[in-house]
């Protein structure tokens, strides 16, 4: 049992270094292996032969999933992503983090689960939920991701559950396309674009008691001075 | 929800309108009566207009955003519009961020058109729900096309000073793009011009925003007058539905300019008080018409095609030289406009009125019709004396947005 502030350390030290270092693939810095403790939520790994995602356990650890296909072999998921929009702040800097919101639809007739994915903006993305804690909403992860019910709809909305890009790469401008994709338990993918928009909602604070909250263990100062800051343009 | 589709709605009526026109030309044939002589050569943009006079109709319809021209230009005219004149932030001046804003436009007004809320971030989305026969519009000044480093379609030019008429407030100035928004619901059209403005705001910041109304129960086809605050009938001049292709729609070798249009805005106020000061039958020889029926001072009836030539019997014209409808009057159809004029009252300044019209002309080509008018305006209408332009702009308004893509998308792929 990893205590919860090692995991926020090792997370922060994780995310850091890979702004720091953004050449470095993340693969170089650690070894996936499935069920072994990993530093980043969210972070997905291709070694060439399988893929990883670092995920939450509701135990409060975080581990690497298990292998999935890489991208080349993983099947196209008959899940469909419509009305997809994030929310978009032009004055982010790297640090920032933002939702993604819009419907995931399953039109099989078995459940399928969601646990992560990534988009090309961001270094890591996250399934979140929106729940009370403490007699307040906060976010945090989703433990064990998205499951979208048989022939349903799924929605993830301000307020409720939604995609989280973390360590973004690049300002998220209103009125731009960027390209996500969402991985299932099962290794497949679905491929989407989401529009930026601007919006005043979804400023929600984030649960201390999950690992990839950052912003209490944030240091002061530049980077800080952006941390929930809101869209109103320049 | 009762939403019927205009094209649906007149589709209907066509069948109708074609089924009596077989039967009544029958009978009309046994007993010797013409009827719809010209049935078949109306064209289709036109048909739609026709027979949708009730305001029910038009509180209960939608518009389709997508066609081979925009909204807001040949559809029934609503009684409530805003006009907003944007300029692009200097962060958004370029191909890059014009792209976006086209995106996010076309985005949020095929929603509202459609009675959805906006993507995702509506604040009132069941505003949304109705429609009113919603209509939006998007034009674009000379430095949108700098900006977005494309050629600027070529009658795009300024408006020269009118030195009698133009009082100009910078407040109405030239935008780098404008909106036009329409609806018979005051609510949906506020809804809307929210939802555009927060909506592009990171990109483009407001002007100025341009409030007008007509009549309730005013014509709705575009083509037909109405009566202003001042109490007389505006806009008879008007095309004739069958030359719209010539008098409104651009043609073009370049094809992203084929089945757009020009957009001249004016702000004019009008001086109520001394106006109102004036006797009825000067204030009828200023305007050319007989106030309450709108007859022609040459003619009998509101439909008499004025005759300028026409004398009294002591060889003086009936409708003076001077007077507006004579001045305004378009010699050819190339040389007329479309009118989707408003009215506008914005309080009192001092003691007086700020009142007039918020006017909007269509045209294919403004160095043909809207300047020249303008200029002849300028130049010897008697009614300047109570008119004053205190703002002018000039767009070009692009062709409508085929399905599933945005308005300029065309634009952007063809000039890179």
């Amino acid at each position: 049992m990893i205590s919860k502030n090692k995991i926020k350390a090792t997370v922060i030290v994780g995310l850091l270094t890979s702004l720091l270092f953004p050449t470095i693939s993340t693969a170089a810095m650690m070894a996936p292996k499935a069920n072994t403790t990993c530093t980043m939520t969210g972070a997905v790994v291709d070694t060439g032969k399988n893929t990883f995602i670092c995920l939450p356990n509701a135990n409060e650890t975080i581990t690497w999933s298990k292998a999935l296909p890489t991208a080349k072999k993983a099947k196209t998921s008959k899940l469909e992503v419509s009305m997809s929009w994030v929310k978009a702040d032009p004055e982010l800097n790297m640090m920032k983090m933002t939702g993604s919101f819009g419907v995931i639809s399953n039109p099989t007739s078995s459940p399928i689960r969601v646990i992560g994915g990534f988009t090309s903006i961001a270094t890591m993305l996250g399934t979140h939920e929106m729940a009370m804690k403490d007699g307040a909403m906060v976010m945090r992860e989703k433990i064990g991701g998205f499951v979208i019910p048989a022939n349903s709809n799924f929605s993830l909305k301000p307020g409720g559950n939604h995609i989280m890009f973390m360590g973004l790469t690049k300002d998220v401008e209103a009125g731009k396309l960027y390209k996500v994709t969402l991985i299932t338990s099962t290794g497949d993918r679905v491929t989407f674009k989401t529009l930026g928009r601007v919006f005043n909602g979804a400023n929600e604070s984030y649960d201390p008691g999950t690992g990839d909250s950052l912003k209490p263990a944030m240091p002061a100062g530049g980077m800080s001075n952006s941390m929930g800051s809101t869209n109103t343009g320049n | 929800m009762n939403n019927r589709d205009l094209s649906n709605r007149w589709s209907r009526h066509t069948l109708l309108a074609t089924v009596s026109a077989i039967i009544v030309g029958i009978l009309g044939g046994l007993t010797g009566v013409v009827v719809y002589a010209n049935f078949h050569t109306t064209p289709v943009s036109v048909q739609k207009l026709q027979g949708l006079q009730d305001s029910e109709t038009l509180l209960n319809s939608k518009h389709s955003f997508y066609g081979d021209h925009q909204s807001g230009i040949v559809t029934p005219i609503t009684p409530y519009v805003y006009v907003i004149g944007m300029d692009l932030k200097e962060r958004a001046r370029d191909r890059d961020h014009i792209e976006s804003l086209l995106r996010l436009y076309s985005e949020d007004a095929s929603m509202l058109m459609a009675g959805l809320p906006v993507l995702g971030t509506d604040p009132a989305p069941m505003i949304a729900s109705s429609t009113a026969s919603l209509t939006t519009t998007i034009s674009f000044g000379e430095k949108f096309f700098e900006y977005a480093k494309i050629t600027k379609p070529k009658f795009l030019t300024k408006v020269p000073a009118m030195k009698n008429i133009d009082n100009l407030d910078n407040v109405w100035s030239q935008t780098d793009f404008v909106i036009q928004i329409s609806s018979a619901d005051q609510l949906v059209l506020t809804h809307a011009a929210r939802n555009f403005t927060h909506d592009l705001s990171t990109l483009a910041d407001v002007k100025w925003i341009q409030s007008g109304f007509r009549g309730s129960s005013a014509p709705l086809n575009v083509g037909e007058s109405h009566r202003t605050l001042m109490g007389w009938m505006e806009g008879i001049d008007t095309p004739d539905p069958k030359d719209y292709e010539k008098v409104i729609w651009t043609d073009s070798d370049v094809s992203w300019e084929k089945g757009g249009t020009y957009l001249g805005i004016r702000r004019i106020r009008f001086d109520m008080d001394t106006w109102e000061a004036l006797d009825l039958n000067a204030q009828e020889l200023v305007i050319g018409r007989t106030r309450d029926d709108s007859i022609p001072l040459s003619g009998k009836a509101a439909s008499d095609k004025p005759d300028f030539t026409k004398v009294d019997q002591n060889g003086l014209t009936l409708i003076p030289d001077n007077a507006h409808i004579k001045v305004v009057n378009a010699e050819s159809p190339e040389g007329n406009i479309l009118r989707r004029t408003y009215n506008y009252f914005a309080g009192k300044i001092g003691s007086k009125d700020d009142a007039g019209l918020v006017f909007m002309a269509y045209t294919s080509n403004p160095t043909k019709s809207y300047i020249p008018m303008l200029s002849r305006i300028d130049k010897g209408d008697s009614l300047n004396k109570w008119n004053t332009h205190i703002g002018s702009a000039i767009y070009f308004t692009l062709p409508g947005a085929k399905k599933g893509k945005f308005i300029g998308e065309e634009m952007l792929q063809n000039e890179n």
